[in-house]
């Protein structure tokens, strides 16, 4: 579809003019369906301190389907993959059209400050953070440090 | 389509070229082409007898489709359509005749063209011009002709029997989109004829023929607070659907996206469009789709149409005037235009179409104001107003039904590769084995034959449907002549 939806116009102008505090999205040149973005680790969890890189992609029939997001900077989370998959359920099953690629990054931003290992898409990890949490998250700084910090 | 047309059907024919509105202030509904015979079950039954008739009876009913798909200003409600503008390029395999008869009924509201943009400070006459050259249909680019959504009912159907039907379904598919091309266009010829009638016999009252052609008060009145659909972003009239459960608008076209999952797993959080092999096919779930706001189960919304009525079963849109126009500020105009002759005639003429206007159909523009969003609470999703997303989609049964037993066929199949491997590993097979084999094999004839099955309950149900819708209305006096 070479017309793009007043809609994705719409959410790519309103993620510039007000953008979230900790987030940037941008479109790419080639292809406005795609946005490069970035989420700063929140304060007080593991990856603070860090700029984590995403990718977002709105299929065709979005909103009527979820965008596709997936990290691109490695990370020690229990619910995102080593591929840098996500497993949040508003990206899943409870994706609804009202639903915007901002709240989506808040969801995502919120599952760093909050990781759930009893949902987990990546098991290693989540074993690791139930069998000893503190741990976990000294890995999951040390990834931060490693991977998610200009050097 | 070989029956005598009844005198309904021959003027609907006449209104595709639109020089008629006789039979809309009848309070006839439009009827078209694709209009099936009416028939009792037992000779429909007799009809679809043999594959080649029911894969014909297929693509007549995806064909009438695809021509309810089609926006026509001759078949107008209240200023708006019974057919999509087009935002959304895939997902419309909602019940076309069921949605055009709801707008109809003014039970949802009509498809209204979108405005991309809006601005409150427009002027009126920057608001005209735009709103007088929408096109009906949203552009088509050369590859949304092709970006037409797989059809899983012909990989389903035909994988086994090789490319020779895929290819005919993929030319068919190919024919429609082109027909759908031709269709478009040739009702925005029509649209674009009217409109410079209407342009050029403004005023000329008494000799309108441009009579679908909405009037320039009916569009101010409808987009002149234009408001945005939460989900598409785009800015309709105000007369929005409310959802049920929280109160919130929606379009229509957004509103007709939205449905059910397709049948899967409980418990399956991905939403799995494959299904699995292992599963149980008793087991499958088919979930009422959530409010996009609220994620309350059972989506519904309801619709309070505006306090006037134009096009179907009302007055031509081209006749509408809003009362709030009165003598004195028409006076004003005149003055302020510093008007030549020939147009304060116009002006006069039209002063005194206004004020029969004002009589036969008044609208004071101030009770309009918070006119969409009446409803204060609640309503559950059976109450009688509520149109839930299944009301659009009744089909979902069967495809819960035709998912059951695709599962079924999968799990029969790979047993019986399963009982073959055995064959060739200990080279002798059991008499239990072989049956299973063979049972297996039936299955697929078994399921064919099921399918069958579901499709013609399913038409028959459609049919009676129908019927009903029918007999309900003809027991129902018309609302307005
Ligand atoms: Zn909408
Ligand atoms: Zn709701």
């Amino acid at each position: 579809m070479s017309q793009l939806p007043k809609r994705i116009i719409k959410e790519s102008q309103r993620l510039i003019s007000d953008p979230v505090p900790g987030i940037t999205a941008v479109p790419h040149e080639d292809n406005l369906r795609y946005f490069q973005v970035t989420i700063q680790g929140p304060k007080e969890s593991p990856y603070q301190d860090g700029l984590f890189k995403l990718e977002l992609y709105l299929p065709d029939d979005y909103p009527m389907v979820a965008p596709k997001v997936r990290f691109l900077t490695k990370i020690y989370h229990p619910n995102i993959d080593r591929l840098g998959r996500i497993c949040l359920d508003v990206l899943k099953k409870n994706w609804s059209p009202a639903l915007q690629i901002r709240t989506i990054l808040l969801s995502i931003q919120a599952l760093l400050s909050a990781p759930n290992p009893d949902d987990p898409l990546s098991n290693e990890v989540a074993e690791h953070w139930k069998r000893d949490e503190q741990d976990a998250i000294a890995t999951a700084k040390e990834y931060t440090k490693l991977y998610a910090t200009e050097q | 389509m070989g029956n005598v047309p009844t005198r309904e059907e021959a003027s609907a024919g006449r209104r595709a070229s639109s020089f008629s509105y006789e039979h809309r202030a009848m309070g006839h509904r439009p009827s078209h082409p694709f209009s099936p015979p009416s028939m009792d079950g037992a000779s429909l039954r007799k009809k679809m007898k043999g594959k080649d008739k029911d894969r014909k009876e297929k693509r007549r009913l995806k064909e009438e489709h695809a021509y309810n798909l089609i926006v026509r200003h001759t078949e107008n409600v209240d200023g708006g359509f019974l057919a999509p503008y087009g935002t959304y390029r895939s997902n419309l395999d909602y019940d076309t005749n069921i949605v055009r008869n709801l707008i109809i009924d003014r039970r949802i509201a009509p498809f209204y063209t979108p405005l991309q943009d809006f601005e409150d400070d427009w002027s009126d006459e920057k608001l005209l011009e735009i709103l007088r050259s929408l096109p009906l249909h949203a552009p088509l680019t050369e590859d949304s002709l092709a970006l037409e959504p797989e059809d899983e009912d012909d990989h389903r159907l035909h994988s086994s029997n090789g490319s020779f039907r895929r290819k005919d379904n993929q030319k068919f598919k190919q024919t429609m989109a082109k027909k759908t091309a031709e269709w478009q266009q040739e009702a925005q010829r029509l649209q674009d004829r009217d409109r410079h009638i209407a342009k050029r016999s403004l005023g000329a009252v008494g000799n309108n023929i441009a009579l679908d052609i909405p009037s320039d008060d009916l569009l101010l009145l409808l987009y002149r607070r234009a408001s945005e659909c939460p989900i598409c972003f785009l800015y309709y009239p105000q007369f929005f659907n409310i959802s049920r459960c929280c109160i919130q608008p929606i379009c229509t076209e957004c509103f007709v996206q939205i449905k059910r999952l397709d049948p899967h797993p409980p418990h399956d959080e991905e939403g799995n469009e494959q299904l699995d092999t292992n599963g149980e096919p008793e087991t499958l779930i088919s979930e009422p789709a959530r409010c996009p706001f609220c994620a309350s189960i059972d989506f519904g919304i309801t619709y309070v149409p505006p306090p006037f009525r134009t096009g179907i079963n009302a007055i031509p849109p081209s006749e509408f005037r809003s009362a709030i126009t009165t003598i004195e500020e028409l006076d004003e105009n005149a003055i302020e235009d510093d008007a030549p002759d020939s147009s304060t005639t116009t002006i006069i003429t039209e002063s005194k179409s206004k004020a029969r206007a004002k009589k036969s159909y008044s609208i004071d523009p101030t009770v309009l104001l918070d006119q969409g969003r009446h409803r204060r609470n609640s309503l559950p999703p059976n109450s009688p107003s509520v149109i839930t997303t299944d009301t659009i989609r009744a089909d979902w049964v069967g495809k819960l039904a035709s998912a059951k037993s695709k599962l079924a066929r999968r799990s029969a199949t790979a047993s019986a590769i399963h009982a073959t491997s055995l064959i060739t590993e200990e080279e002798h097979i059991s008499n239990s084995q072989r049956r299973a084999l063979r049972a297996a094999r039936q299955n697929d004839e078994i399921h064919e034959l099921e399918e069958r099955m579901i499709e013609e309950a399913l038409r028959l149900s459609l049919m009676e449907n129908r019927d009903e819708v029918q007999r309900r209305r003809a027991s129902a006096p018309e609302s307005r002549t």
